[in-house]
């Protein structure tokens, strides 16, 4: 019984991934952040490799942000009417969070220098990184009881051994990482939220308590 | 002539909080624990039970105290919006407790 409450649970709070939009949206901001990189082709080395980097970071952000709105209304069209309304419960303070997302871009980062320099191989990097994604994707799986995330993350480590196994130089890298990974995402998403447009209706009339 | 003593109730089996116990009430209750609020169409679906259903099983959960239920408006489609109230929280985990406390007293076979 224990079990069957924690799987409620578990489910209940996995519902944001019941369509597959975030995964969509993801996709979309990965797969763009990916191609952006190929900006640093065109562009000389010096200052306006910099203007480049901060545009890409802002690009990013306004992204995250545009992407968000954009689940949220589709939600209110496609899903809530379907399969019902859920407020999750609230996050952390936005601050707490923040805090913990610099702590863990360091401890990645110096994760990242330190294999490379021991190493000293660039094909180490996008293996790297695609464990620790695959690591957080699979987590994400197990919390919210969701077995695509396994096949995520599988691809995630893919991607990274191939864009190591290709021995690109590290704009090409991560353009080629960050655009397929971006790519899986969305895939997944589409075939998820083609599965449950298939497999849902929008329900009738609200019926009060 | 008097009654038969009752079994000493060692492990609190009898008080467990039959209002949460009934299936379908912990169903509705373990939902919205884990959540902020939740609609009645998304209750309905995880449920399975019938509207009436459902809306009998609130009543009595609203009742307690365990929920509170929001009628309102979302643009403009009506909603009912409903929530654990913090003593229907505790009840809850109250009874999580109870139950974890009955499994654990099973002998081993």
């Amino acid at each position: 019984m224990q079990n069957d409450i924690d799987t409620v649970i578990r489910r209940t709070q996995g519902y944001w991934y019941v369509d597959g939009l975030g995964e969509i949206a993801i996709g979309v901001m990965l797969g763009l952040f990916g191609l952006s990189f190929l900006v640093f082709d065109l562009v000389p080395n010096g200052a306006t490799e910099l203007v480049v980097v901060f545009a890409q970071m802002l690009g990013f952000l306004g992204l995250w942000w545009l992407g968000g709105k954009a689940v949220r209304a589709l939600k209110e069209r496609l899903t809530y009417p379907r399969t019902g309304y859920v407020a999750l419960p609230r996050k952390p303070r936005r601050t707490n969070r923040m805090v913990l997302a610099a702590i863990i871009a360091m401890l990645v980062s110096a994760l990242v220098a330190f294999v490379q320099t021991a190493a000293s191989s660039r094909a180490v990097t996008p293996i790297l990184i695609g464990a620790l994604l695959a690591i957080s994707v699979a987590f994400l799986g197990r919390r919210f009881l969701l077995p695509r995330f396994y096949l995520l993350a599988a691809y995630a480590l893919l991607v990274g051994a191939t864009a190591g196994w290709l021995g690109l130089d590290d704009v090409r890298q991560s353009a080629f990482f960050f655009a397929l990974f971006g790519l899986g995402w969305l895939v997944g998403g589409a075939v998820t939220l083609a599965r449950y447009l298939a497999a849902t209706r929008p329900a009738g009339e609200d019926d009060p308590a | 002539m008097t009654a038969p003593n009752p079994a000493p109730d060692r492990h609190g089996i009898s008080s467990v909080d039959r209002l949460i116990h009934e299936p379908a009430r912990m169903l509705i209750v373990t939902i919205l624990y884990a959540v902020e609020s939740a609609d009645f169409v998304y209750l309905l679906r995880e449920t399975g039970l019938t509207k009436g259903n459902l809306s009998a099983h609130l009543s009595k959960l609203e009742e307690a105290g365990y929920v509170d239920i929001d009628k309102s408006f979302r643009g403009k489609v009506p909603q009912t919006l409903l929530r654990l109230t913090p003593q229907g929280r505790a009840a809850f985990q109250a009874y999580r407790e109870k139950l974890r406390q009955i499994i654990q007293s099973f002998p081993k076979e």
